[in-house]
C-alpha cells in the first residue's frame, strides 16, 4: 500500500505540479493581464479598437478615391447623388464637395487617433519625469515643484490652447505638443505620490546599500512600479485628447483642408444633418465607438492594475 | 480655515499675474496684429494708432500699463469692436455665461448624484446596466455632436424649442444649451457617484446600520452619503472646466452671445484686449472654484485639515 503511494511516477507528478503552481509565481503584469482578460467589456473593446485601427490602416486601399479627390459627377446634387451606395463606390457617401466620405473618415481617424496617442505620450513623459524627480529627491525641490503644479492648476488651459493655436497657426504637431504640455499635471501628481511611498521601501534601500546610482534606481525600480498607474491614467486621457482635437477642429482651429479629422467631419456633417444624415452618422459612429473602447479599456486597466485591489 | 483662505487668496495674486504675463507675451510675439489689413496702412496712421494703444512702448511697459488699468476695473479697449470697451463686452456676455454655467451645474450635480446612487443601490441589475450604459454614452458623445442632434429633434422635427439665440434669457431659449452642457457632467458625476457609493455600502458600519434595522433611506442620508461625496467633489473641478470649455461650443452653436463666443472670435481677430480680459476672468473663476472645492473637502470630511 505504502509503496504504491510513493510510486516514483506519482511522486514526480506531485513535485512537478507543486513546482508549476508554487514556484512559478505570477508577476504583477501577469496577474494584471489575467484580470484584464476576464473583463469582457475591456477585451471586446480591444478587439473592436484593433479592428478600427486595421480599417484606418488598410481601408483607404479599398476605395479608388483619396480624401482629397472631388467627384465632379456628384457635385451637381451631393444630397441625391452623394448618398452612400456600393455602386457609386462611395460606401459612406460624399460630403458637400463631392469628396468621398469613406476615404475622409479613414484619413480623419488616423489623425484623431494619432493626436490622442501623441498627446498622451507627451503628457506621460513630462508628468512622469516631473513627478518622479519631485517625489524621489523630496525636500525643498519637491515643494518648489509642487508649488509650480499648484500655480499651473489655476491656468485655464483650454483657453491657453485656443490662444496658442490661433496665434501660431494650426500646425498639427503644435497641437500634439500643446495638448500634451497642458495635461501632465495629474500624472505628475500621481507619480510623485507613488514615488514618495516607494522611496522608503526595503528594496529601494537595498539598492541604495549596494551602491546603485540614483538614476539607475529611478530607471530600474521606481519607473517600472509607477508604470501601471501611469498606463491607466494615459489610457483614460486618450479619449479626452481625441475629443479636444475634435473640439478645436469644430471651432476651425484644428487641421486644415484638404486634410481632415473626425471632429472636422462631424462639424461639417452637423450642418447638413437634415438633408444628408450620413455625413454626420459615419464619422460620429467611428468617433463614439473609439471613445467607448478607450473608456472601457481604461476602466479595465484600472481594475487590473489598481494597487488598491492587491 | 480663515488663514487657509487668506493664504490661498494671497497665492492667487502672483498666479494671476503669471497667467496675465504669459498670455500677454504670447500675443505679443505672435505674428499678425489687429491692424493688419489687406491694404497696408500709411506709416504715420499706424504710428498714431499704436501710440494711442501704447503699442509702441516696450513690452514690459505695455504690460504694466495693462495691469494697472486692470486692477482699476478697466480692461482696455477692444481693438476690433471699436465702439465698445472690453469691460462693456464682458459685462454684456458675462451674465449669459454665468446663467448657463450655473444652471447646468445645479442640474448636473444633484441629478448625477441621484442617478449614481440609484445605480449603486441596484448594483448589477438591469437598471444599473441601463443607467451606466447611458452615462457612458453621455461621457463619450461630445457636446458638438449632441447639440446638433438635440436641435434636429426638438427644434426642427418637433418644433418645441428655438434652435438658437438668447432673447434676453427666455426659458425656452435656455433649455437646449443647458441640456447640451449638462449631459456630459451628469453622466460623469453619476459614474463616479456609483463607484464611491458601492465602496461605501460595502463598509462594515453600513452592515451594522442595516443589522440595527435602519431603513435604506436613513442609512443613505445619515451614513453613506457623506463618505461617498469626496470623489464627487473631486469631480467638480474637471466638470467645472468641462462646462467652461463646453460653453465655448455652446455659445457658438446656439449663438447665445456668451463669453466663449467672444473669446474665439477675439483670438481669431487678434483682438488682444478682449482675449486678455476673458482669459483673466476665467482664470480668476478657476482659482475661486478650486478654493471652494478645497473648502468643501474640509466641510465634508472633518479629518481633512486645511
Amino acid at each position: 500500500m505504502l509503496k504504491k503511494i510513493f510510486d516514483d511516477k506519482v511522486l514526480a507528478n506531485v513535485v512537478n505540479n507543486s513546482l508549476a503552481t508554487d514556484v512559478q509565481g505570477r508577476s504583477l503584469w501577469q496577474a494584471a493581464w489575467l484580470r484584464f482578460k476576464k473583463n469582457r467589456a475591456a477585451m471586446n473593446s480591444v478587439y473592436i479598437l484593433s479592428f478600427i485601427v486595421l480599417c484606418l490602416v488598410f481601408g483607404p486601399m479599398l476605395t479608388p478615391f483619396t480624401h482629397e479627390d472631388i467627384d465632379w459627377a456628384v457635385l451637381a446634387d451631393p444630397y441625391e447623388l452623394g448618398k452612400p451606395s456600393i455602386e457609386s463606390g462611395h460606401y459612406f457617401g460624399t460630403d458637400d464637395l463631392g469628396q468621398d466620405l469613406f476615404a475622409r473618415t479613414m484619413q480623419g481617424g488616423r489623425l484623431s487617433i494619432l493626436v490622442g496617442f501623441m498627446g498622451a505620450f507627451v503628457a506621460v513623459v513630462i508628468g512622469s519625469v516631473w513627478g518622479s524627480i519631485s517625489g524621489f529627491v523630496g525636500g525643498a525641490l519637491d515643494s518648489l515643484m509642487m508649488r509650480v503644479i499648484e500655480v499651473l492648476d489655476s491656468v485655464p488651459f483650454m483657453f491657453m490652447v485656443i490662444l496658442f493655436v490661433t496665434l501660431f497657426g494650426n500646425n498639427i504637431y503644435l497641437i500634439f505638443i500643446v495638448i500634451g504640455m497642458v495635461s501632465w499635471l495629474g500624472i505628475a501628481r500621481v507619480v510623485r505620490g507613488v514615488t514618495f511611498s516607494l522611496k522608503n521601501r526595503e528594496f529601494i534601500e537595498a539598492a541604495h546599500s549596494i551602491g546603485v546610482s540614483h538614476w539607475k534606481i529611478v530607471l530600474r525600480h521606481i519607473i517600472p512600479n509607477v508604470l501601471g498607474i501611469v498606463m491607466v491614467y494615459a489610457s483614460l486621457m486618450v479619449p479626452g485628447f481625441i475629443i479636444f482635437e475634435s473640439f478645436l477642429s469644430f471651432l476651425g482651429l484644428g487641421v486644415q483642408p484638404p486634410d481632415t479629422s473626425w471632429g472636422v467631419l462631424i462639424s461639417a456633417g452637423a450642418k447638413t444633418l437634415d438633408v444628408a444624415i450620413w455625413q454626420l452618422a459615419f464619422p460620429s459612429l467611428f468617433l463614439v465607438t473609439t471613445l467607448f473602447c478607450f473608456n472601457f479599456i481604461g476602466d479595465g486597466l484600472r481594475d487590473a492594475l489598481d494597487p488598491k485591489d492587491r | 480655515m480663515l488663514l487657509f483662505i487668506l493664504r490661498r487668496l494671497f497665492v492667487a495674486i502672483p498666479t494671476l499675474l503669471f497667467i496675465a504675463l504669459i498670455s500677454y507675451w504670447l500675443m505679443h510675439i505672435a505674428p499678425g496684429g489687429p491692424f493688419d489689413m489687406e491694404r497696408p496702412m500709411p506709416e504715420i496712421v499706424r504710428a498714431n494708432i499704436e501710440a494711442k494703444f501704447h503699442l509702441n512702448e516696450p513690452f514690459l511697459v505695455q504690460f504694466y500699463i495693462y495691469i494697472t488699468n486692470f486692477v482699476q476695473g478697466d480692461l482696455g479697449p477692444s481693438f476690433v469692436y471699436q465702439d465698445f470697451s472690453v469691460t462693456q463686452l464682458v459685462a454684456q456676455s458675462w451674465p449669459v455665461s454665468a446663467i448657463l454655467g450655473a444652471l447646468s451645474f445645479s442640474i448636473s450635480v444633484p441629478l448625477g448624484m441621484l442617478l449614481g446612487t440609484i445605480a449603486a443601490l441596484n448594483r448589477n441589475s438591469k437598471l444599473d446596466y441601463l443607467l451606466m450604459s447611458l452615462s457612458m454614452t453621455g461621457v463619450v458623445v461630445p457636446a458638438f455632436v449632441l447639440a446638433p442632434i438635440l436641435v434636429t429633434i426638438f427644434s426642427i422635427h418637433l418644433g418645441w424649442l428655438p434652435a438658437g439665440g438668447w432673447e434676453g434669457g427666455k426659458v425656452s431659449y435656455m433649455i437646449l444649451p443647458v441640456l447640451s452642457l449638462a449631459i456630459a457632467s451628469i453622466a460623469g458625476i453619476a459614474r463616479v457617484m456609483r463607484g464611491a457609493m458601492i465602496e461605501t455600502l460595502n463598509q462594515p458600519y453600513i452592515r451594522t446600520a442595516r443589522a440595527k434595522g435602519l431603513s435604506t433611506a436613513y442609512i443613505l442620508a445619515q451614513h453613506a452619503l457623506r463618505p461617498s461625496l469626496i470623489p464627487v467633489v473631486a469631480m467638480l473641478g474637471p466638470s467645472f472646466v468641462a462646462v467652461i470649455t463646453g460653453s465655448v461650443i455652446i455659445d457658438i452653436f446656439f449663438g447665445t452671445g456668451g463669453m466663449g463666443q467672444h473669446f474665439v472670435s477675439g483670438a481669431l481677430n487678434r483682438d488682444y484686449g478682449l482675449v486678455m480680459g476673458i482669459t483673466l476672468i476665467v482664470a480668476t473663476l478657476t482659482i475661486l472654484f478650486n478654493l471652494i472645492v478645497d473648502l468643501l473637502y474640509a466641510l465634508i470630511d472633518p479629518r481633512i485639515r486645511l
